[in-house]
């Protein structure tokens, strides 16, 4: 068994962006959560911050909603 | 609408895991996907297991193998000898921030993992320089394709006209049903059928090749659709976002 945990925080860009729907979508798959309101100048960007087993999956359903970047991932020891 | 014959008679080479494009292996390149009875997903609980016994069938180190973080975007980077066995296990240290890797070094294995997206396979031959992209509807309209046949041009001169390219199962025009406002994201490219809008990657991919310069003989398509083949590979959407991830991967020979 080969099991990593990863800690990821990441941006997501897009003007119509929905917080909640964000929050919502990512519940079944990471843990500790945190989607901030990080907009800057009129660009609606969503600050995202959680742990998860599988960081491909929640860059899929992120992808989504809008545009990543400023992506940091870790391994949670 | 675009319609474009290809030859996709007889290019590949079947296993019980995986697929093979001969024409690649025939020109000095490895250039092969799997299918769903190795999940090879960093989410996988059997990453370690299902990725040594899908490489090694294919006479590659499970322990080179170079990923990326492939985020959607449109970046692309150059794969050196230095980045042997990057995410090769550990999603944390896959090449960041991009969606489409390039080499010119021999027996590095360039991966992608799909589960819908489109991976496209690239190789100069008489350059010899390889890569691998993660073409999903949002790295498309980012220019990945464009962006990556580029870098090839720019930094090892390689011309497009010189490229094999090989399209691996993705989910297609028949099942990819979107919403209104991809019709503004690709203009012209959205299918409509009976009320209802697809997204043809593989027509919009197929354009953007022949456009750059690709020489039509020189595509391969899979043909396979992984919606319609739920059975034998991984579909994002008809399985949702648990789905097992399927792996393109190319390597110099």
């Amino acid at each position: 068994m080969f099991i990593k945990r990863y800690s990821l925080e990441f941006d997501l860009n897009n003007k119509e962006i929905n917080q909640e729907e964000v929050k919502k979508s990512l519940l079944d798959f990471g843990e500790n959560i945190n989607v901030a309101d990080n907009s800057v100048n009129g660009q609606k960007t969503l600050k995202i911050c959680l742990e998860t087993l599988d960081p491909a999956t929640i860059f899929d359903i992120c992808a989504q909603f809008g545009r990543i970047g400023c992506i940091k991932v870790n391994e949670v020891e | 609408m675009r319609i474009i014959m290809l030859a996709t008679q007889n290019n590949l080479i079947k296993n019980i895991n995986y697929y093979q494009f001969k024409n690649f292996l025939e020109c000095g390149a490895l250039a092969c996907f799997n299918n769903r009875n190795l999940d090879l997903g960093f989410g996988s609980s059997k990453i370690e297991e299902n990725r040594k016994e899908f490489l090694s069938t294919l006479g590659i180190n499970h322990k080179d193998l170079v990923c990326c973080q492939q985020p959607h975007g449109g970046k692309v980077a150059i794969v050196e000898e230095s980045d042997k066995g990057k995410g090769a296990y550990s999603f944390a240290k896959a090449i960041a921030e991009c969606d489409a890797l390039v080499t010119n070094c021999k027996n590095i294995p360039l991966a992608v993992l799909t589960a819908d997206c489109l991976p496209l396979f690239l190789f100069a031959r008489k350059k010899s320089v390889s890569a691998i992209i993660h073409a999903g509807w949002r790295g498309i309209k980012e220019n990945i394709l464009e962006n990556t046949v580029f870098l090839m041009r720019d930094k090892f001169g390689v011309y497009p006209q010189d490229l094999l390219v090989g399209l691996g199962p993705a989910i297609r025009g028949c099942c990819y049903e979107v919403k209104e406002e991809f019709k503004d994201y690709f203009p012209g490219e959205v299918l409509e059928r009976n009320g209802r809008l697809y997204l043809d990657l593989i027509g919009i991919n197929l354009g953007k090749l022949l456009n750059i310069g690709v020489i039509k003989e020189n595509i391969f398509d899979s043909g396979f659709c992984t919606a319609c083949l739920n059975e034998k590979f991984f579909s994002f959407r008809k399985e949702g976002p648990a789905a097992g991830r399927l792996m393109s991967v190319i390597m110099l020979r």
